[in-house]
């Protein structure tokens, strides 16, 4: 709406009325801005299925584009830039990167496992997808699925079940060890950068659950084939805690979904050791809608949130178990997220 | 002999601390054990110092020293200064450096005799360096890198550089230095020698994802195998009586 006029006005005597314009202009510039990344992602998905059906070894490539309207940039205190992310099968050369993005994996606890999970992440090349931006050469995301009953006894697995078993509140742990247990237990691993934007959600999901049926059907012996077959997903994830958000807000307005019966006697005892699942603010629109189809979850505090002062979000970590049949629900509330 | 550590779960050990002859500067850790992989190998031969710099964990790369004295950047806290200076020896001069690259790690990489430099360095900053720590100094690039402190890591028995260091380039540093020099990697792959690993006349410390290959490569080029504290000053003895005579 802005662009039009900027670049059909010439003279002097305009420009003043054209930076009052502009100012007037950022608000339907911005909504119309918001509408068009929106379109994108369509075009993005579509192709995005394309490549997945063509391509079966690396560069399987999209392009997901931030809209920027280079002429109302400089006028205003928020830039934006185009950005493409490129979606690639685990590579050997992408460990630095992933190490990277997983050296947090557990807080501040020391994890001398964490070269041999990168490892054993980038060693899946079926079932597993790692985005770059086209400028720099590390990862910048990371999606996977790992099987824990088959790597069950990689020291790296043992320590990430033994802290989150740790972390875990004293009535979700049966359901824990259940799960680390389960024969048929994935453990998720979902880690971007801080401020990947929120339309990589569709795209990473669909990679992921695709390869995973995928997986079923073409890997070579019957044991490759049975270790994708997937009955629920374990995630250990980050969100964010808003401390505004009063513990009062608990009961009546809790999450939906079919969880509600069994967190609230639990929501009782954690009020006053963990955060409350109500002011759980998440930065990735597939976590948020996962949790939300959750069968179990518990939420405990990152170790920095301490650092977080007054009124700032706090970091916690969060983990769910999601049920496998759950999950097309879940991809369809994604996309439909995207689309509006 | 080389030693494999981490630092809070990282493997870029050279971020941390700085390693020289004469003292070792660490950063204060969550846990105490990276202090105590230098404790139990140095501690009986030489000070080790824990501080912060500009209330950063950065020991490593923003500062920069030898046997001579220790350079610290403008962003460095008068506390910091006074305690570092507290705690070392007092013929090591510790002097702050009023330099727009302050990043000194990363911009200048020295043993006790020789140093180079960015080449954007001040002029000033060069005389300091001359002066303070006691060096012959040049302006250099490795493998096309300004940054010579973060893509080189030498001592005064050899050095490790860049793995993409061309011969040519390889030759004129090592008569510069006139040390050997061997382009390699760290840290499995790492290019960054100089964050990956930190290394004195006898001992060698790198992170933990640091190949045997890397290892044997890092022991070979320093001269690391077999070497103690003492050995040093037998093998320089013919040396120091010829300068006698």
């Amino acid at each position: 709406m802005g662009k039009p006029k900027k670049r059909t006005r010439g003279t002097e005597q305009e420009a003043a009325e054209e930076a009052e314009q502009a100012a007037a202009d950022i608000g339907k510039g911005k909504s119309a801005r918001v509408e068009e990344p929106s379109k994108e992602p369509d075009e993005g998905s579509d192709s995005d299925s394309e490549d997945y059906d063509v391509s079966t070894d690396d560069a399987g490539s999209s392009d997901e584009e931030e809209d920027s309207e280079d002429s109302q940039e400089e006028e205003e205190d928020k830039e934006e830039i185009d950005v493409d992310f490129d979606f690639f099968d685990p590579k050997p050369e992408d460990f630095h990167g992933v190490r990277a993005l997983l050296n947090t994996y557990l807080d501040d606890k020391a994890f001398p496992g964490l070269s041999d999970f990168v490892d054993t992440i980038i060693e899946q090349t079926t079932v597993g997808t790692i985005v770059r931006t086209s400028e720099s050469e590390s990862a910048v995301g990371l999606i996977t699925a790992l099987n824990l009953h088959e790597k069950r006894n990689l020291g790296c697995i043992k320590e990430i079940s033994a802290y989150l078993l740790e972390k875990c509140p004293a009535d979700t742990k049966d359901k824990l060890s259940q799960a680390l247990s389960g024969r048929k237990t994935a453990l998720m691993i979902n880690e971007r950068l801080v401020n990947c934007p929120p339309q990589l959600a569709n795209p990473l999901t669909t990679a992921l659950f695709d390869e995973i049926a995928w997986a079923t059907e073409d890997e070579p012996t019957q044991e490759r084939r049975d270790e994708f077959e997937f009955d629920q997903y374990l995630v250990f994830t980050r969100a964010f805690r808003d401390p505004l958000v009063g513990e009062g807000g608990g009961a009546a307005a809790s999450a939906s979904g079919a969880n509600k019966k069994s967190k609230q006697p639990k929501k009782e005892k954690q009020k006053a050791a963990a955060p409350d699942e109500s002011a759980l603010v998440f930065t990735r629109p597939e976590d948020e809608i996962f949790h939300q189809l959750s069968a179990w979850s518990f939420v405990y505090n990152a170790e920095r949130s301490q650092n977080a002062s007054g009124n700032e979000l706090k970091p916690v970590r969060i983990v769910y178990l999601l049920d496998a049949k759950k999950v097309p629900e879940g991809r369809k509330r994604i996309k439909a997220l995207v689309d509006v | 002999m080389a030693v494999r550590l981490q630092f809070e779960n990282s493997n870029d050990i050279g971020v941390f601390c700085n390693v020289t002859n004469k003292y070792i500067v660490t950063a204060f850790g969550g846990s105490e054990n990276f202090y105590s992989v230098f404790e139990a190998e140095c501690a009986d031969h030489m000070p080790i110092v824990k501080t912060s710099v500009a209330g950063t964990t950065l020991v490593g790369r923003m500062t920069v020293g030898n046997k001579n004295g220790l350079l610290m950047p403008n962003s460095a806290t008068d506390q910091e200064l006074m305690h570092v200076r507290n705690s070392l020896p007092d013929e090591v001069v510790v002097q702050r450096v009023d330099e727009r690259l302050s990043a000194l790690g990363n911009c200048i990489a020295c043993n006790d005799y020789v140093a180079l430099i960015h080449p954007d360095l001040d002029r000033e900053t060069e005389e300091i360096i001359a002066d303070v720590l006691g060096v012959e100094v040049f302006r250099q690039t490795v493998a096309g890198n300004v940054l010579v402190g973060s893509y080189c890591s030498f001592t005064n028995q050899g050095g490790l550089v860049h793995p993409h260091t061309s011969i040519e380039d390889l030759d004129e540093l090592s008569s510069l230095l006139q040390v050997p020099l061997v382009a390699g990697t760290v840290n499995r792959g790492s290019e960054v020698i100089s964050a990956g690993m930190a290394a004195n006349d006898w001992i060698a410390f790198c992170g933990l994802d640091t190949t045997a290959t890397e290892l044997q490569v890092i022991e070979s080029v320093f001269k690391l195998r077999d070497a103690q504290p003492t050995q040093i000053v037998n093998e320089m003895r013919h040396s120091l009586i010829d300068a006698m005579m």
